[in-house]
């Protein structure tokens, strides 16, 4: 039992953080069509900010995560102007091409500015256990559950109660259609990649302190996210949490129990899987048809 | 348009000049002769030219300055002396990324300067794979890397392949020894990550284990990236002690999930537990629990060799030398020993020197190559403060296979 | 024709003349152990990135999987390779590769752009993870297999890197001319047709799903042979050689070498393996460099460096690039050929309906677009569709041709059609135009028209290899065909012109000729007089009469009521859905039903 709890926790975190990233990249999908394959190194960047600015600059970690997600939000309106707006009319391959650009630079720019030897990130509530049922389940994956529980009540609360919400979902339904109502559509955009790498930010302090960060922590979530959206339906934020949710738990419990070795393909395995027999997402009501 | 006409007639001149650029390696064709002189040292035809394959600034773990600094100042200690054989010493240094088909490219330039001697390749991931072309290259190469599986007995003995670090599952079966007898363990869990240097860690510490009659627990493998090691950790519940040879990274992740699940285990590990806990991610009982090895101690050594060294690396580096600095300016001290030796700067005879000669150097009072042309035998075992400040608790020899068993000295 | 011409015509002789330059080039300025090695290096990247070609350059499929098939056929021509030759190696290697795509890329097939790239992510990360882990298959610790042997034919081993080259050069020479046989073959406009607009290659006829997955399974094939050769070569193999670093730069080398041209790859992994030297100053800044450059790259050059180096040819004055279709000399045809639709194998009742639609309903989501509606389409008449707008109209001609998913019951000629799928009809003779003409702006006109053609004999990629002159000989036919057409619309001296080039009005002469070179039985015509002229409009009118008179049948949806009335015998009206009134073209437009349907009850004065 108590091995089953650990590993449950384990699970709900790793689904936790993996429903953040995919939420993240979900938003600029929603605003702009275009599915952003730098949000990997987004979340990697947004720990080594946060790295930066308390073990650096001496912060403590609430101005200095604050300071980092900031930082980070500047760098997606950034990012929105140099490897998106630009390229808006052309085809989408050629967008995600420029991500992917973008991708690689942030990747080696981290590389040269902080070097390659693996940074501690600091947390209130490092290393501090809570028992739970003869288990003992870290604190820092409690705070992790908690938290993107309430950004997702946050983020699902604006886009159907607010004004901006309203213009992010007729944004995604038809952009032109938008733009002729009025809704301004380029900050609309520059809004939805600056909130998303925020996302992404918040994401990398929330698993930094985890284990230890280094180049490659945000590419694995972002995979993961991947599976998520595909799982729960690219589109429907409430479905693309519960895959998040469901694949950490699956990999987690499943492979602590029996696919030992080989526990990592357990998400890519689900997702081709779920691509094959139900594109539009396991939560999604809707037609089968090419997506 | 103007703009594209420029950009293409710029792009097309670089594909030249780089193509153009390729034959300038490997016109070397001189050899030395010697010219002896009546009394002291031999004057060289040549001046001992080394190549250091090492990446100083790079994505990889392995891409760190130490390596360049600790063989710079061994070369600049030369020449401030005269250099060898009358020529001041010619280091040049080629990074060689991790990825080994690149790595093999660094080699192959390598090569093609028709050095003296070759330092370097700081990764296992490295030399494994290039192991048969290190072996027929035609120059010694004095590797950096602890180089498990590749280099095995009679493959090794007269080849051109030496290694300054010592012998991994030698390292390795004493890290189990001391497990065992220093602190009494008997039921021990293995933990090892997947790949060769793991996994021959595991397979020595396991057999010793077994032999002086303590029982293996369990034995679990992770990927070098791994972050949660839940699992893994659960499963060494029971243990006395976890023997844990991984990377830095996955061993930080281990030492705090033992605590924090409330295992009593004690956590010993080879090399990587200096820089785990360098960079920060072991602290207080994590760090207290954990017991590690060092090829090197250049700062607690009390010989004076080895605190001039020290002095002198931190005056002109600005931070204390670790093992990697000290054992790349042992390597390149050997090489000069060598040619001195041979009296030559030709590959073949410097070669031979080295299989020969004993030197008295930072990591090792007493260098000697033996039947696996491995140089340097003896590493320590080291504690660590809560705040993370390290303690050598005692040196200890790791022997050629062929000694039948390893005597341990007090340091 | 001179020399020059000669030169251009054949493609075969500028890759020849390519080889014996790599050779020659070798000889003169390739040397030092490091030099030769990087040459051979560069052969390699080269071989992988044409593979690549053929699933994005052609197929337009993002993958990044292709550096994970070369793991796979390495490690898998390793394995089988141990007790055996290299060549059972080598075959293992691409049945597991093909095996292994075809499965992936029939299971994945209804996912697209993104959903494709993400899947074949997903892939790469399996194979990246069994490799690590499957130390019996690997045959190494951690995926690190060491001692692997070199390539040897009959005792004569390729251990020097002077053997390796040639190899290494005939591979890639294999490579490119698989590649040019593709491009001079119908392969090459229906992977263009699949890429720009699939479902309307779908319902021209084209296989969309059998070129999709052979182009995969193609380029991942030719990854895993290339691998293959890669370990025996270095001896070695480790996962990391064959992970996502790869698996980007096979991107970035096909994008910056150029996607359009077969030389893109040659020329992008010449950069990708030779700039890193130049730069070696900068090597830690290297992905920083490549990362920018991929961004500069698709902003302001996207053509690459082949589209570079063929606009500097033509701002020296050179001729433009030859067509996509090979010109061809007009004089000496036959005259005119009317069309005639190809009769059905086993047909239905002559004289019965030939197309007949029962209850036909589309939904989509809680709209009711097409709510029930039953026609039928007589023999050799022209039948219109007309109601106002939203009526469903369109929907239900989409609807007809399995676009959108569909319940109900279609027969085309006797022969039950089943809905919801885009390829489906065509098999019986029908096809159709849109109400914005979806012609493909990257073809020429002869080849848009060739798209639709009933022959589909001999147009696949294994004939276009091994059986060229049959290929040939059907395409001749096709293209006799298709220049019949465009002489019927008017447009035959266009032929080799790009469709891009034609104004709105051609291109709907374009997308009528390309329906008539296919010989339907039945044409669904989506508002063919839109955006037209007075003039225009009467010209198409007539062009349809005479298409019927060849004995082809008829559904004209459109909102001209005068241009209804001049071609069709009958009329169906539509409103919300539902088929509110059908009858002969002279008396329904008094019809009180229809009336109301388009303009409200009648107010009597008074």
């Amino acid at each position: 039992m108590p091995k089953f709890i650990a590993l449950l926790a384990s699970g709900t975190a790793q689904g936790a953080i993996v429903a953040l990233a995919a939420l993240g990249f979900l938003l600029i999908y929603k605003a702009t069509g275009v599915v952003n394959f730098a949000q990997g190194d987004l979340i990697t960047l947004g720990a080594y900010l946060a790295v930066w600015t308390t073990a650096e600059l001496g912060l403590s970690w609430l101005p200095g995560y604050a300071l980092a997600i900031a930082a980070m939000f500047v760098i997606g309106v950034l990012l929105e102007r140099v490897a998106y707006a630009p390229l808006r009319g052309r085809s989408v391959h050629v967008v995600v091409i420029a991500t992917l650009g973008a991708a690689l630079v942030m990747r080696t720019a981290i590389g040269i500015w902080q070097g390659t030897r693996p940074k501690y990130l600091t947390s209130p509530v490092a290393s501090r256990v809570w028992r739970v049922a003869g288990a003992a389940v870290a604190l820092q994956r409690v705070v992790i559950v908690v938290v993107t529980l309430v950004v997702v009540a946050l983020v699902l609360w604006v886009f159907q109660r607010t004004a901006v919400g309203r213009q992010l979902r007729a944004v995604a339904a038809d952009r032109e259609t938008a733009r002729l109502y009025g809704v301004r559509v380029n900050r609309l955009s520059m809004a939805a990649f600056g909130t998303s790498a925020a996302l992404a930010g918040l994401a990398g302090v929330l698993i930094g302190p985890l284990g230890s960060v280094d180049q490659n922590l945000g590419f694995g979530v972002m995979l993961g996210g991947f599976a998520a959206a595909i799982l729960g339906g690219f589109g429907n934020l409430i479905g693309v949490v519960v895959g998040g949710f469901l694949l950490g738990v699956t990999e987690q419990v499943v492979g602590g129990y029996w696919v030992r070795t080989y526990k990592s393909a357990l998400p890519f395995v689900l997702m081709i899987l779920v691509i094959a027999v139900r594109p539009q997402g396991l939560l999604t009501r809707g037609a089968g048809e090419r997506l | 348009m103007q703009r594209r006409v420029v950009l293409a007639v710029v792009l097309a001149l670089a594909v030249v000049l780089a193509a153009c650029g390729n034959d300038n390696n490997g016109k070397k064709a001189k050899k030395g002769a010697e010219k002896s002189t009546a009394a002291g040292e031999v004057t060289l035809g040549q001046p001992l030219k080394i190549v250091l394959l090492a990446e100083k600034k790079g994505e990889s773990p392995a891409a760190i300055p130490n390596f360049f600094d600790g063989a710079s100042l061994a070369v600049a200690d030369l020449n401030a002396k005269g250099g060898v054989g009358g020529h001041l010493v010619d280091m040049k240094t080629i990074p060689a990324p991790l990825d080994p088909a690149r790595a093999e490219t660094a080699l192959l330039q390598a090569f093609d300067e028709k050095p003296a001697g070759i330092i370097g390749l700081p990764a296992s991931a490295q030399v494994v794979p290039l192991a048969p072309k290190i072996l027929a290259g035609g120059v010694p190469v004095v590797l950096l890397s602890a180089a498990g599986t590749a280099f095995r007995g009679a493959q090794a003995q007269g080849s051109w392949a030496f290694s300054i670090r010592p012998r991994n599952a030698g390292v390795a079966s004493d890290v189990a020894r001391f497990v065992m007898d220093d602190l009494k363990a008997k039921k021990i869990g293995l933990i090892c990550v997947n790949n060769p240097f793991g996994t021959t860690g595991c397979d020595a510490a396991e057999k010793v284990v077994k032999d002086k009659g303590g029982q293996i627990l369990a034995r679990r493998t992770n990927e070098p990236s791994a972050t949660d090691l839940t699992e893994q950790v659960l499963a060494m519940k029971d243990a006395d002690a976890v023997i844990d040879f991984n990377f830095p990274n996955p061993l930080g992740v281990v030492a705090n999930q033992l605590v924090q699940n409330g295992i009593k285990a004690k956590h010993a590990d080879g090399a990587s537990s200096g820089l785990a806990v360098a960079s920060g991610s072991v602290k207080g009982e994590a760090a207290t629990n954990l017991y590690g090895v060092d090829d090197c101690a250049p700062t607690e050594d009390q010989r004076s060799v080895a605190k001039d060294f020290s002095a002198a690396f931190k005056a002109k580096n600005g931070y204390d030398p670790d093992y990697a600095a000290a054992e790349a300016y042992d390597s390149v001290m050997l090489l000069a020993e060598a040619t001195k030796k041979a009296r030559s700067t030709e590959a073949a005879k410097v070669a031979a020197a080295l299989r020969t000669l004993q030197y008295e150097g930072l990591c090792d009072p007493n260098y000697k190559s033996d039947s696996e042309q491995i140089l340097h035998h003896q590493s320590y075992f080291l504690t660590f403060t809560a705040t993370g400040e390290r303690k050598v608790v005692r040196r200890f020899e790791v022997p050629d296979p062929g000694a039948s068993s390893t005597t341990t000295t007090a340091g | 024709m001179s020399a020059a011409e000669r030169w251009r015509a054949s493609p075969y002789m500028r890759l020849a003349a390519f080889m014996v330059a790599v050779a020659l080039w070798r000889e003169v300025r390739v040397s030092g152990l490091a030099g030769e090695n990087t040459y051979n290096l560069w052969l390699f990247y080269a071989t992988v990135v044409v593979g690549f070609w053929f699933v994005f350059g052609l197929a337009g499929q993002f993958a990044f999987s292709q550096a994970a098939f070369a793991g796979l056929g390495g490690y898998a021509s390793n394995w089988a390779s141990r007790d055996n030759s290299f060549w059972v190696g080598l075959v293992f290697a691409v049945v597991v590769c093909g095996a292994l795509a075809a499965l992936f890329a029939l299971l994945v097939r209804r996912a697209s752009h993104f959903y494709f790239a993400i899947a074949t992510l997903a892939l790469g990360e399996i194979l990246h993870l069994l490799f690590t882990r499957w130390d019996a298959f690997t045959g190494g610790l951690g995926g690190e297999a060491i001692g692997i042997r070199p390539i040897s034919i009959n005792g004569y081993v390729f251990s020097t890197s002077t053997r390796v080259f040639w190899f290494l050069l005939a591979m890639l020479g294999l490579a490119l001319l698989a590649g040019m046989f593709l491009q001079r073959s119908p392969v090459l406009r229906e992977t263009i047709a699949t890429r720009d607009h699939e479902s309307v290659a779908a319902t021209l006829g084209t296989p969309v799903l059998r070129l999709r997955v052979s182009m995969f399974v193609l380029g991942s094939v030719v990854a895993g042979v290339s691998g293959a050769v890669f370990v025996a070569w270095k001896g070695f193999a480790t996962p990391d050689a064959f992970g996502l670093e790869l698996g980007i730069g096979v991107f970035l080398m096909l994008i910056l070498g150029g996607v359009e041209s077969l030389w893109g790859p040659v020329l992008g992994a010449a950069f990708y393996v030779y700039i890193p030297q130049w730069l070696h100053r900068f090597s830690e800044y290297k992905d920083v460099i490549y990362g920018g450059l991929l961004v500069v790259a698709v902003l302001v050059v996207p053509e690459g460096l082949v589209g570079i180096g063929r606009r500097l040819y033509r701002l020296r004055g050179g001729p433009g690039p030859p067509g996509l279709a090979p010109s061809l000399q007009t004089a000496g045809r036959g005259g005119l050929r009317p069309l005639r639709p190809s009769r059905s194998r086993s047909g239905g009742d002559p004289g019965g309906p030939v197309v007949t639609s029962e209850d036909v309903r589309v939904r989509f989501g809680g709209v009711v677009a097409v709510d029930g509606v039953s026609l039928s389409l007589a023999r050799e008449e022209i039948l219109g569709l007309v109601g106002p707008n939203g009526s469903g109209k369109s929907t239900f001609l989409n609807a007809l041709c399995g676009v959108v998913p569909a319940s109900g019951h279609v027969t085309v000629d006797g022969h039950r059609v089943p809905l919801g799928r885009p390829g489906a009809i065509r098999r019986f003779g029908v096809l159709r135009t849109y109400q914005a003409p979806q012609t493909y702006s990257h073809l020429s006109c002869l080849d848009d028209v060739m798209l639709s053609t009933a022959d589909r004999a001999a147009s696949g990629m294994f004939v276009s290899w091994l059986a060229r002159p049959v290929m040939h000989r059907h395409e001749r036919e096709r293209r006799e065909r298709a220049l019949d057409a465009l002489e019927r619309v008017g447009l035959a001296g266009l032929a080799d012109a790009s469709v891009a080039s034609l104004p709105y009005g051609q291109r709907r002469l374009l997308e009528l000729a390309r329906a008539i070179a296919g010989e339907p039985l039945v044409l669904l015509l989506d508002e063919p007089s839109a955006g037209l002229s007075a003039a225009e409009t009467d010209e198409i009118a007539a062009l349809l009469r005479s298409i019927r008179e060849d004995g082809t049948a008829l559904l004209v949806v459109d909102h001209k009521i005068d241009f209804i009335s001049a071609i069709a015998s009958r009329v169906a009206v539509l409103e919300l859905g539902a088929l509110v009134a059908v009858g002969d073209v002279s008396t329904i437009f008094d019809d009180p039903r229809v009336i109301d349907a388009y303009l409200g009850i009648e107010e009597h004065a008074g």
